[in-house]
């Protein structure tokens, strides 16, 4: 059996994996970005709720931008008593050639199938 | 609010008793984490309401004053609350400071506790 401390390190190790992955992916091409929700999933989008893998996704895919970059300040990783994936961003962000801005986000991750997938999110600029 | 959905009011009214324990008094945390609680500060981890109650009265300031600037509150599948904070704060005679925070609020035994809990200062590296 795993102790509670090997159980929080693994979290923090897929957690960390995810973020970046998911960072990148919205990077580069954010309509994939689909592929990681469920018809369950909720995204507070600053304020702004969106439901649903469809939802969700055409309303990343439609922000107005072309180009965007996160950067990642910090990232923390923890395991919840039902075995989900906590994860709490702190980083910048700049959409096309606007200034950068800060920006504050937490994932919540559940794994269906073999796959980890993100059943809430909420994102907010800090600046 | 009458039509406030009442994950927003249970998230709501726990931050605000949250902050309130916390500027006054925190050695009373204690009440509102379990064993199985989980707390990271500043990428810092603590495990269980004794340690976590340890490292909040061990914080080297005599007065704070929290003010939230904006909050989230989802419901998730497995019936807790994912809450979202970001705000600023004030310690002693030091500036003011920005401040994120995340919490997953259960509830057990007809109470809501906190069993994940992550603590950012608002500190960028810029350029």
């Amino acid at each position: 059996m795993f102790s509670q401390k090997q159980h929080q390190e693994e979290a923090q190790q897929v957690g960390s994996q995810f973020v970046r992955y998911y960072y990148n992916l919205f990077d580069t091409d954010r309509q994939q970005l689909q592929n990681l929700y469920t018809p369950e999933s909720l995204l507070y989008w600053h304020g702004e709720v969106c439901r649903g893998s469809t939802q969700i996704s055409s309303g990343i895919t439609n922000l107005p931008f072309n180009k965007i970059v996160h950067v990642i300040t910090t990232d923390d990783h923890q395991l919840t008593p039902q075995n989900y994936i906590l994860s709490m961003v702190i980083g910048q962000l700049q959409m096309d050639s606007n200034r950068p801005v800060n920006f504050h986000e937490t994932f919540l991750l559940k794994k269906e199938s073999q796959s980890w997938m993100l059943i809430n999110q909420a994102f907010r600029f800090t600046s | 609010m009458v039509d406030q959905p009442v994950w927003e009011q249970i998230g709501s009214s726990f931050v605000t008793h949250y902050y309130q324990m916390f500027d006054s008094d925190r050695s009373r945390l204690g009440a509102i984490y379990t064993d199985a609680s989980c707390l990271t500060w500043e990428g810092q981890q603590f495990q269980g309401k004794l340690d976590i109650v340890k490292k909040l009265t061990s914080l080297p300031f005599t007065k704070i004053a929290h003010s939230i600037t904006a909050q989230d509150h989802q419901p998730t599948p497995d019936c807790c609350i994912l809450s979202m904070v970001v705000g600023q704060l004030k310690a002693d005679n030091d500036p003011v400071m920005g401040f994120h925070q995340t919490f997953i609020l259960k509830n057990v035994n007809d109470s809501w506790v906190c069993t994940n809990d992550m603590f950012r200062l608002a500190l960028h590296n810029f350029g």
